[in-house]
């Protein structure tokens, strides 16, 4: 088990670059994320890790210690690819043992090691398979076992789950936290699946064609989005867009439908003047009834219903602002309709969760 | 993620060296050859001239010469047209009872060379053979026929086109298969059918396929050595070629001649290029797109069977000739053979030629396929695992000796190599390996490239993961995979190689090389039991490429065709 480093990595393939300057910091023991859309660099920039691809400029450090131009097979790595890789001519003890036989362990310790790991993903009784015969979810923990039974230094996950079916999918999440902290081994993940990366990530960097966007937990990350791409990519987000007034604290915004109040420490530099736009989750937004102590609310925002989807454990509801700006929101206890389709309606948040982002472009 | 079409990164010095190996080998023994012949033919006395052109058309031998391969190349091609169309359309667009049966009969006459079916057609058709004897004696002829009328001109055509029509059938299936079947449906949508479908929609759609199997059967027939020499019909190209092949000093003719062959090559390909590169790959492109198949009427169903068993009936006669002849043990002026034996099985492995000859062959073909395996293996990888600047270069010029004429290559090499090392008047048997080699290089290639095809990259990325370097990757894990592919085209370039015909006529000069080809064609000079032990022979090659394209099928599956196309 090792910790990474990646100063200033990039990877150009002919004019497109795959990979732009990216810098992270993974510790020891740590189940990391790399997560984007499609084409965003993930999976190229995991491949640089394992070996695959030489970066054009930068440097990869395993435990510091540079791996930069070292070749895949002397990397110690333990990938799962997608399409897992079994090798069919080989049976699933086969294929587990293969590194082992490789790294010269004494039989007695590979079949006690091979027989730990596929112990592990709860595979013990398919030794003897071949990999043709395996359903997806088996082939995705025999591929597993055999990363596992290495003891890499770090295992390196290509978006594992995409190819099973939402069940299984669910399933194997469970499954591959708990071997992770069954082995306290540094993991990286590549996926394009936010749930995935939000219920699983220690740490979660999300990319945005080719360099990091943000990296954080996956709290910080949905609820303090560093810019309007990930606020944008994680989950789903109300832009109301405006002029920054104040930058001490509460932040103040003005907007065609009011003044905006903020207490979260942008994570951009700004300044009074700014345009900006406020990201407001749906279900930050509450509706708003007249205080009955007389107190003054913030952050009011005043529109008409437009749409409502019921979806039993919540209700969407489609709301146009007075400037036209049409925002969402969710009912959790939608035991009757907060208002119909037409009906005015008084909405409003609070400033804890209102986060000012510098307007993109 | 790989969007170039190269990397610089993948030309690592182990890449290097093998393209390093690959130019040399190709440069050496493809293309130094082809233009020593083409300097010899218009330089002359330092001179550039076009001489020997002149002199070529003058010649009224070879004038003949060239319209009789001509006459042969086009009369062959519109033959197997005629028998592989129906064929085709039969058996890509109904589906009936034995469809896969009479599909892999159909392909089986592919297993002898025409020279050698020629031998034993030779006697069922000759003036006193079996065929006329029967006519005669059941009162419905006065006089024998002249059934190879011409001087040997229809016995050639017909021995060639029975043996060629299963490639022209692939090319035509592949051709058909690949018509998306809506554009037809749209056809008939708005209003066309019947043959009027098939001539403004299904025929121009499927002309690239049908051209490439045309090109391959004309440039097969223009340039076919064996069957005319078995025919004595000596006034052909090939012929005349093979004549000047022994006096390559002497008579400049030769080079002028197989520059003529090769001009006719190229423009062939060029045409089809020109015409039908563009869209045969477009085609190709939509992967998707399967045909689909009607099913046949029991009324269509046995006029299909009728069709297909007579065609493939007819095909194996020289076959069947060929086994009665070496059988034989006396046969003379009777329709079938008075008396059989089984002693001519025994001789070819006692008489000096021909158990040399053999002998010569194996270890000819063991040294060629060989090559064939390590610079295929390398050729395919490469073509499928690796960037580099010239792919597409590459690729064709491993495919260019599908095309080249077996001729043209031994010409070249006699004429080459003359006075240095490789001179086959030292010994043959350098250049004999390297020209079965080259010529059966293709079939290697593409079995190659369809097995790392068929396997996923990462299989190899996680066996490196595993920390396995790219040798172990290699040995461990990609050849147990593409092994079945490698064993496939290994077999099939050595029984190939095995019945070369050309390059071993014109390349073994001495009887201490013969190879087994050879052996059949000197065995012809001999009156007494020559014919005889050539059957026998010759019923070895054939049970031996049966057996190896059975293999193959059974590996290759629906790809076998493939591996007869351009």
């Amino acid at each position: 088990m090792v910790s990474l480093t990646l100063q200033g990595i990039t990877r150009k393939f002919g004019d497109v670059t795959a990979v732009d300057d990216v810098s992270l910091e993974i510790a020891r023991g740590e189940l990391f994320f790399l997560l984007g859309p499609s084409g965003c660099g993930k999976t190229t920039l995991l491949r640089l890790i394992a070996g695959f691809y030489a970066p054009d400029a930068g440097s990869i450090l395993f435990d510091g210690q540079e791996v930069t131009r070292r070749p895949p097979h002397r990397r110690n790595t333990g990938m799962v690819f997608q399409n897992y890789a079994l090798w069919p001519h080989m049976t699933v003890r086969e294929n587990v043992a293969y590194g082992l036989v490789l790294r010269k362990v004494p039989p007695s310790e590979q079949n006690d090691r091979v027989a730990e790991a596929l112990r592990m993903v709860r595979m013990e009784r398919y030794g003897e398979r071949s990999p043709n015969q395996l359903s997806g979810g088996q082939q995705q923990r025999v591929a597993l076992a055999r990363a596992l039974v290495i003891r890499p230094d770090v295992v390196l996950l290509d978006e594992p789950l995409s190819n099973l079916d939402a069940r299984l999918r669910l399933e194997m999440r469970d499954e591959i936290r708990r071997i992770h902290d069954e082995t306290a081994t540094t993991m990286i993940y590549v996926t394009h699946d936010q749930k995935e990366a939000l219920s699983m990530a220690d740490r979660v960097a999300v990319m945005d064609t080719g360099a990091v966007a943000q990296t954080g937990e996956p709290r910080s990350i949905y609820d303090r989005p560093a810019n309007a791409f990930v606020a944008d990519f994680i989950g789903e987000t109300n832009f109301v867009a405006g002029r920054l007034t104040r930058l001490d604290m509460p932040l103040a915004v003005e907007t065609p439908v009011g003044i905006l109040h903020s207490t979260i420490e942008p994570a951009e530099d700004l300044s009074p003047g700014d345009e900006v736009v406020c990201s407001i989750r749906p279900e930050a937004i509450r509706v708003s009834r007249p205080d009955p102590t007389g107190g003054e609310e913030e952050n009011v925002l005043s529109g008409v219903v437009r749409q409502t989807v019921y979806l039993g454990d919540h209700e969407q509801y489609s709301v146009q602002l007075d400037d036209g700006t049409l925002v969402k929101l969710v009912d959790h206890r939608p035991g009757q309709r907060l208002a119909g389709p037409g009906a005015p309606i008084r909405l409003s948040c609070d400033p804890s969760r209102v986060v000012v982002i510098g307007k993109p472009g | 993620m790989n969007r170039t079409r190269f990397d610089l990164s993948d030309l690592t010095p182990g890449v290097i060296a093998i393209l390093g190996v690959l130019v040399l080998f190709f440069g050496l023994f493809l293309f130094y050859p082809i233009l020593h012949v083409l300097m010899n033919a218009f330089y002359t006395d330092e001179q550039f001239s076009m001489e020997f052109f002149g002199l070529m058309l003058q010649s009224p031998v070879q004038q003949r010469a060239l319209l009789n391969s001509f006459e042969l190349g086009i009369v062959t091609t519109a033959l197997t047209t005629i028998i592989s169309l129906p064929m085709a359309v039969a058996l890509v667009r109904y589906d009936f009872i034995g469809r896969g049966l009479l599909g892999g009969l159909a392909l089986v006459p592919m297993i002898m060379p025409p020279f050698v079916g020629a031998i034993g057609m030779k006697q069922m058709f000759a003036r006193f053979g079996s065929i006329n004897l029967f006519l005669l004696e059941s009162g419905l002829i006065d006089a024998p026929i002249d059934w190879f009328g011409g001087g040997g001109f229809w016995g050639v055509v017909i021995l060639e086109a029975l043996h060629l029509y299963p490639i022209m059938y692939l090319n035509i299936a592949a051709g058909l298969a690949n018509v998306d079947p809506s554009l037809e449906e749209s056809a008939r949508n708005v209003g066309a059918g019947g043959f009027r479908l098939f001539r403004t929609i299904t025929f121009p759609l499927m002309l690239p396929g049908y051209f490439a199997g045309a090109i391959i059967v004309f440039i097969w027939a223009f340039t076919d050595l064996g069957t005319p020499l078995i025919f004595e019909f000596r006034e052909v190209v090939a012929v005349q070629i093979f004549n000047m092949s022994t006096d390559v000093h002497g008579n400049p003719l030769g080079y002028a001649l197989v520059v003529f062959v090769v001009l006719v090559t190229l423009a062939l390909f060029y045409l089809s290029k020109k015409f039908f590169g563009g869209r045969h790959y477009e085609m190709v492109a939509r992967g998707h797109v399967t045909s689909a198949s009607k099913r046949a009427t029991s009324f269509e169903t046995v006029l299909i069977w009728g069709m297909l068993l007579s065609i493939t009936g007819i095909a194996l006669i020289p076959h069947l000739s060929v086994v009665l002849t070496s059988v034989t043990e006396r046969w003379f002026m009777t329709v079938l053979p008075s008396d059989y034996t089984t002693a001519y099985y025994g001789q070819i492995f006692e008489h000096d030629l021909t158990l040399l000859s053999i002998r010569n062959s194996l270890w000819l073909s063991v040294m060629s396929t060989a090559i064939d395996i390590v610079l295929g293996v390398a050729i395919a990888y490469l073509l499928t695992r690796r960037r580099f600047p010239f792919r597409d270069t590459l690729d064709a010029v491993a495919m260019l000796p599908l095309a080249l004429p077996g001729l043209v290559l031994a010409f070249g090499y006699i004429s080459g190599f003359s006075g240095t090392v490789l001179d086959v008047r030292i010994s043959p048997v350098p250049l004999l390996i390297i020209a079965y080699a080259v010529r059966r290089l293709p079939y290697m290639v593409r079995a190659a490239y369809a097995g790392f095809q068929q396997m996923s990259v990462t299989l190899e990325e996680a066996s490196m993961n595993m920390g396995a370097g790219p040798l172990r990757t290699l040995w461990k894990i990609t050849m147990p995979l593409v092994l079945a592919n490698i064993a496939a085209g290994a077999i099939l370039s050595f029984s190939f190689a095995m019945l070369e015909v050309s390059d071993s006529l014109i390349l073994a000069i001495k009887e201490p090389y013969y190879p087994i080809t050879k052996a059949i064609y000197s065995l012809m000079g001999r009156i007494t039991d020559g014919p005889y032990m050539a059957s026998a022979m010759g019923m070895l090659g054939m049970v031996l490429l049966a057996c190896s394209l059975l293999f193959t099928g059974k590996v290759l599956g629906k790809r076998m065709g493939q591996l007869f196309k351009v």
